[in-house]
Formats: structure tokens, C-alpha cells, sequence
């Protein structure tokens, strides 16, 4: 593998990495507090499982470079992270020991980001399970087996929220307005997914997961009359909102500044502990 | 909401047994809930998940435990029966105890 090829494969999986751990970490949060307790376990597992999947991802980088998979994780600086901008947003209340806390309970934010979430990972999965880099092929077949099982909890829970209740479904629909620009901002290359897809490390970029996307997307929303910002000419998709990008190239909001001092905190306090 | 039964079986020849209950908004739900309530480490081979309205429950204690005398339905008396056997083999002769009781 020449430098550059190797550089480019280690920026994309911990893109995919950062992505899992930090979509597994905002959802974590839910344990403990979600709509059901039978809920609560199911969604906290499903958190488990992601933060499982970026551990993978970061070992896979780890053999690459020599780095330990925990440095990979928790000690890099704050913008050498890459995941999607709406995957760091707080959806829950931010406990304060003082008790001011702070934002609001948006079940519907939370659920409808992981449905749409989980539409792209499962496509960006499959664009993996062939890859040239075997590691990397053989690492994602597992997780697309256990991914399968999430998109289907996000389909029961996308038409209980379409159908169930009027109230149900304005949260829904209040929840996609908010979303919009951070789920289109999934579909952000990272810098040299072009030489990684002439080696045939990955079979599509990224950014080329959209129309694919939004063609499995636009069932779901046809089918309880739920609106895509984007239109169908011909063959071609024309999407009406601006994405919120940067993610890919390091740049993050507010959600990011909590998010990143919360995770690494314990880290930071014994970097070379072990624990 | 919908209550859920919840049946396990562990192993390929075991049997499935109910294991407990569960709240789910639908029955796509209630199955995902099911596994990681009741085989969160992976200790199921096969789950059986129940809507508890599914389900004909019967507790009438006279159709259960029929007041009427049935001592002829009781395995005790199959016991009986082999003990009485063995005396009258006894009686008979010596030796071949056991060989058609055993």
C-alpha cells in the first residue's frame, strides 16, 4: 500500500469510527430515561453496538499506523474528529448538579436521526463488504449483520411515530425540519475517498450515496405521506436545503465542545492508565 | 399497550419455557425488545413472543382440581400395583426378583 493510499484508508475509518462513537455516545444517553424501560434497554444496546463497531473501525486504523485504538478514540485533539455535524447534537436534557439544567426530552430528534442514520451506514456498509483491503471487508460483513437488525427497530419505530397519534407525528415532522441540513450533511467525503475508490478499497464515495439514499428514503415517506426536501427530474435528485458540512474536515459546533469534554474527560486525567 | 408473553428455548433439545412479559407498542417492537430483555447474551436459540390476549388462560379451580375422588388416574397406584406384584412373586419362589420389575 503506498502513503498516500494508506493515509487516505486511515482517514476514512476514522471517519466511520467517529461517526459510530459519537452517534453511540448521544444515544447512550437515553439509558435510563427513554419512553419505556423495555425501550430504554433496547435502544441503550443499540448505542452498545455502535460504539462496538467504532472500536473495530479504530483497531483497523490502530494496525495500520501502530496507534493504540484508545489514543485513536479519546485522545486526539478535538478537531481531528470527522464525524456528521448532526450526529454530535444533544437530544436529551443536560443534567446539571446544580439544577439548571438545560434543553429539552426529543425522543422524536433521537429516533428519527438513528432511522435516517442508519439508511446511510447501511449503505456506506455495503459499498465496504467487498473492499480490496480484506481486513476491512471482513470487519464490515459482521457489522452489516448486526446493522439489518437497527434498521428494522428504526422502521417500527418511523411508522409508529407517522401513525400513532397526531401528536406523534408532529414531532416527527418537527424533528425532520430541524434534521434536514445535518442528514444531508452525511453525505460529506472524506479527503481521498477518489484514490480510495480507484483501488477498490471502497466501492462508492460518499458523496455518491445520496441519490442511492434517497431513493430507499423516499418509501419511507411515501408511504405515510411524509415530504423528502428533494424532487426527482428526470433521473436525477434535486435537493432543496443546504447540507451542513465541515464534519468531515474537522469542523463541529456546540454540541461537539460538550460532547468532546464529557468523553475524554476520564481519559485526560491518566492519559497512559490503564484501565 | 400490548402485553407480551415471552418463551425461551435454550438449546436444541430443550423446551421452551416461559420466561416473562413485556410492553411493546407493536408486535415488530415487542419481537426486539423480546430478544434483549430475554436473550441479551445471546442465551436463546429460538424465542416464542406472545400476545398475552393470544394467550386462553384457564384457572377454574373445579375444572382443574376436580373434586371427585381419581385415585385411578394417580401414578401412585401403578406403585402399588408393582409392590404387590414383587410379594406375589415372592410367595411364587425365590431368584427372579427384578427381572420383570426392573
Amino acid at each position: 500500500m503506498t502513503p498516500d493510499v494508506q493515509e487516505a484508508l486511515c482517514r476514512y475509518l476514522l471517519t466511520l469510527a467517529d461517526d459510530e462513537l459519537v452517534i453511540g455516545l448521544r444515544d447512550a444517553e437515553w439509558t435510563g430515561i427513554a419512553p419505556m424501560v423495555e425501550e430504554d434497554v433496547a435502544f441503550s444496546s443499540l448505542a452498545q453496538d455502535e460504539i462496538g463497531h467504532a472500536r473495530l473501525c479504530y483497531t483497523l486504523a490502530a494496525e495500520l499506523t501502530g496507534r493504540d485504538p484508545d489514543h485513536l478514540a479519546y485522545l486526539r485533539p478535538k478537531a481531528a474528529y470527522y464525524h456528521a455535524r448532526v450526529l454530535e447534537e444533544r437530544a436529551t436534557i443536560m443534567y446539571d448538579p446544580e439544577g439548571k439544567h438545560s434543553g429539552k426530552v426529543q425522543w422524536a430528534k433521537a429516533i428519527t436521526r438513528r432511522f435516517l442514520y442508519d439508511l446511510f451506514d447501511n449503505l456506506r456498509l455495503e459499498a465496504l463488504l467487498a473492499s480490496s483491503y480484506e481486513p476491512l471487508a471482513n470487519a464490515m460483513r459482521k457489522v452489516y449483520s448486526e446493522e439489518r437488525y437497527h434498521l428494522w427497530h428504526g422502521e417500527a419505530w418511523w411508522k409508529t411515530l407517522a401513525t400513532s397519534s397526531t401528536i406523534a407525528r408532529e414531532h416527527l415532522e418537527t424533528a425532520l425540519t430541524a434534521l434536514w441540513p445535518g442528514i444531508l450533511g452525511f453525505f460529506e467525503d472524506a479527503p481521498g475517498e477518489d484514490t480510495l475508490q480507484s483501488e477498490g478499497i471502497i466501492a462508492a464515495r460518499t458523496a455518491h450515496l445520496l441519490t442511492p439514499w434517497l431513493e430507499r428514503a423516499q418509501s419511507y415517506f411515501t408511504q405515510y405521506q411524509l415530504s423528502l426536501p428533494a424532487q426527482k427530474v428526470g433521473e436525477n435528485w434535486q435537493v432543496t436545503i443546504e447540507p451542513l458540512t465541515g464534519g468531515r474536515v474537522g469542523q463541529h459546533g456546540a454540541g461537539w465542545d460538550e460532547l468532546y469534554e464529557e468523553m475524554t474527560m476520564v481519559r485526560r486525567l491518566e492519559p497512559e492508565g490503564t484501565w | 399497550m400490548p402485553i407480551y408473553e415471552v418463551f425461551r428455548q435454550e438449546e436444541e433439545a430443550g423446551y421452551l419455557r416461559h420466561e416473562g412479559s413485556l410492553e411493546a407498542p407493536s408486535a415488530e417492537l415487542a419481537v426486539h425488545y423480546a430478544r434483549e430483555l430475554y436473550s441479551r447474551r445471546s442465551e436463546a436459540i429460538r424465542l416464542w413472543v406472545v400476545p398475552r390476549e393470544a394467550i386462553i388462560e384457564v384457572t377454574d379451580h373445579d375444572f382443574l382440581q376436580p373434586p371427585l375422588e381419581r385415585t385411578h388416574r394417580m401414578g401412585e397406584g401403578y406403585r402399588v400395583t408393582v409392590a404387590k406384584r414383587r410379594q406375589l412373586r415372592q410367595g411364587a419362589g425365590a431368584g427372579k426378583e427384578g427381572q420383570h420389575d426392573a
